[in-house]
């Protein structure tokens, strides 16, 4: 049976995530362990309620007409959203072309998710961390491989305006100066979207 | 304004270019309540149900239905102001003047600002609102369906839970509980307001307005008892709310041990709703 496990689901994001207005919804289990997590809760696949992809269509398209209002929709975050590739699949099948799909993603996922996921969404926001690798395994225990052929790929096969990454400034792991070689190689990969921020340690 | 409020005027803006779109009468009732809010609330919830009922009207006759990206420009003029909005309804950032605010009223406590929490509270949760000297525990929520979402008791529901046991001290109260969970309708708040809806459909006086509220208990068992309507919309209408309530089954609220043991209990409610929602 097609199912997910999803720890949250948030209404009426007006500017978090994407164009209009849009829910997010937050998938169970993911392949990082960064050391600042916002949602540990994700790291556990088994955490979180059990959905069909049927059942979550139900709950969400409460706001079905905001969506299509403001040509908004879901952002699939978690968690890692492109481990669950059947789910997405079935989802846009119910909810149709006019709905925005977009993932929140790390884009540390094999291959083949992206590229069957990439007909199907219709934008990315990554999850970049740092691009230098040592940087990215100390801070999230994998390495960037996937991430950056993955984040190639995308770039090459459609449009580069689909996908805005986000470069954090993580503290006592990256540079400013780690950050802005980050943004110049992304900015010579072809990323045309770079939001740059700074991780606020509570 | 809070984002809060900030998020409710721009999905009130949108609403409104709907309905002006496609010939919808619409009439949208000031909102007068002054604290935060998570930028819907049952009312605004019925509005899009009725615009989704007259645009269904309007297709079935033929005619367009204009929706697609329709307030695209409303929500491009909007970005700037909500991105300097800070969001006040953040549990986490409840800072410790707030909690020291916290009144302690007949043995349970009722924060100073009705914030519901997750639906299963936390250990952690649970000791944020405990005091050494009370004996019992009362959570005030809202919108179960949305479990990182908090919300006001003006809106929707209000739940009064509590643990009130004369041997019971706080310690063995912490101790002791796991989770606290609320009682819920099946399906939670949208599906109990479109099951009044739908009951009430055929008999409801079409032109009552105004807001309801009903108080009742969720018994251990599910049944509801002591439902009473404290605040009313006319005669009629209030008999016929009431006796709906009298069919209804919800779950219990239940705290669960250490132990893994799960023990249901008596939970206060009171149900807000307005009309006219449910009678088109």
């Amino acid at each position: 049976m097609n199912t997910a496990k999803i720890f949250g689901i948030s209404r009426h994001r007006l500017t978090t995530d994407g164009e209009g207005v849009t829910t997010l919804v937050a998938f169970s289990g993911c392949p990082l362990r960064c050391k600042y997590c916002l949602n540990k809760a994700s790291w556990e696949p088994e955490k979180g309620r059990l959905y069909t992809p049927e059942q979550l269509f139900e709950e969400v398209k409460i706001d079905q007409l905001y969506f299509l209002a403001t040509k908004g929709g879901i952002t699939f975050g978690g968690g890692e959203p492109l481990l669950l590739v059947e789910f997405i699949k079935a989802f846009r099948e119910l909810c149709g072309s006019q709905w925005q799909l977009l993932a929140e993603t790390s884009l540390n996922v094999p291959f083949e998710n992206v590229e069957t996921l990439d007909t199907v969404l219709d934008g990315y926001i990554v999850d970049i961390k740092d691009l230098n690798p040592e940087i990215y395994k100390a801070y999230t225990g994998k390495d960037n491989i996937l991430v950056m052929s993955n984040l190639q790929w995308l770039l090459q096969h459609g449009d580069p305006n689909r996908i805005m990454v986000r470069v954090p400034h993580i503290p006592d792991f990256n540079t400013d100066d780690d950050v802005e070689r980050s943004k110049e190689r992304l900015e010579k990969m072809g990323v045309t979207s770079i939001d740059e921020f700074q991780y606020i340690i509570r | 304004m809070t984002k809060g409020k900030q998020t409710c005027k721009i999905l009130k803006e949108i609403r409104k270019q709907i309905a002006a779109e496609n010939d919808i009468k619409l009439v949208i009732e000031e909102c007068t309540y002054q604290g935060d809010c998570l930028g819907t609330c049952p009312k605004c919830e019925a509005e899009v149900r009725y615009l989704e009922r007259e645009l269904e009207k309007r297709q079935r006759m033929g005619k367009a239905a204009v929706v697609a990206g329709l307030s695209v420009g409303l929500m491009a003029s909007s970005q700037v102001a909500m991105a300097q909005q800070p969001d006040t309804l953040d549990i986490n950032k409840l800072d410790e003047e707030t909690l020291r605010g916290i009144t302690i009223t007949e043995g349970y406590v009722v924060p100073p600002k009705s914030y519901s929490f997750h639906h299963s509270l936390t250990q952690e949760e649970i000791n944020k609102w405990l005091v050494p000297e009370m004996k019992s525990l009362v959570v005030v929520g809202g919108d179960l369906r949305h479990p990182d979402v908090l919300e006001y008791e003006n809106y929707g529901i209000a739940y009064q839970m509590y643990v009130n046991k004369d041997n019971l001290t706080a310690d063995s109260l912490l101790k002791n509980t796991t989770h606290l969970y609320a009682p819920q309708f099946e399906g939670g708040e949208s599906v109990l307001l479109e099951f009044i809806s739908q009951n009430l459909g055929k008999n409801a006086d079409g032109n009552a307005y105004g807001d309801m509220e009903v108080a009742f208990t969720v018994e251990p068992n599910g049944k509801l008892s002591h439902i009473d309507i404290i605040k009313g919309v006319n005669e009629q209408l209030d008999a016929q709310v009431a006796a709906l309530f009298k069919f209804m089954e919800w779950k219990p609220a239940i705290w669960e041990l250490n132990s893994g043991e799960k023990i249901p209990f008596a939970c206060q409610c009171v149900q807000k709703l307005h009309f006219p929602m449910i009678t088109h």
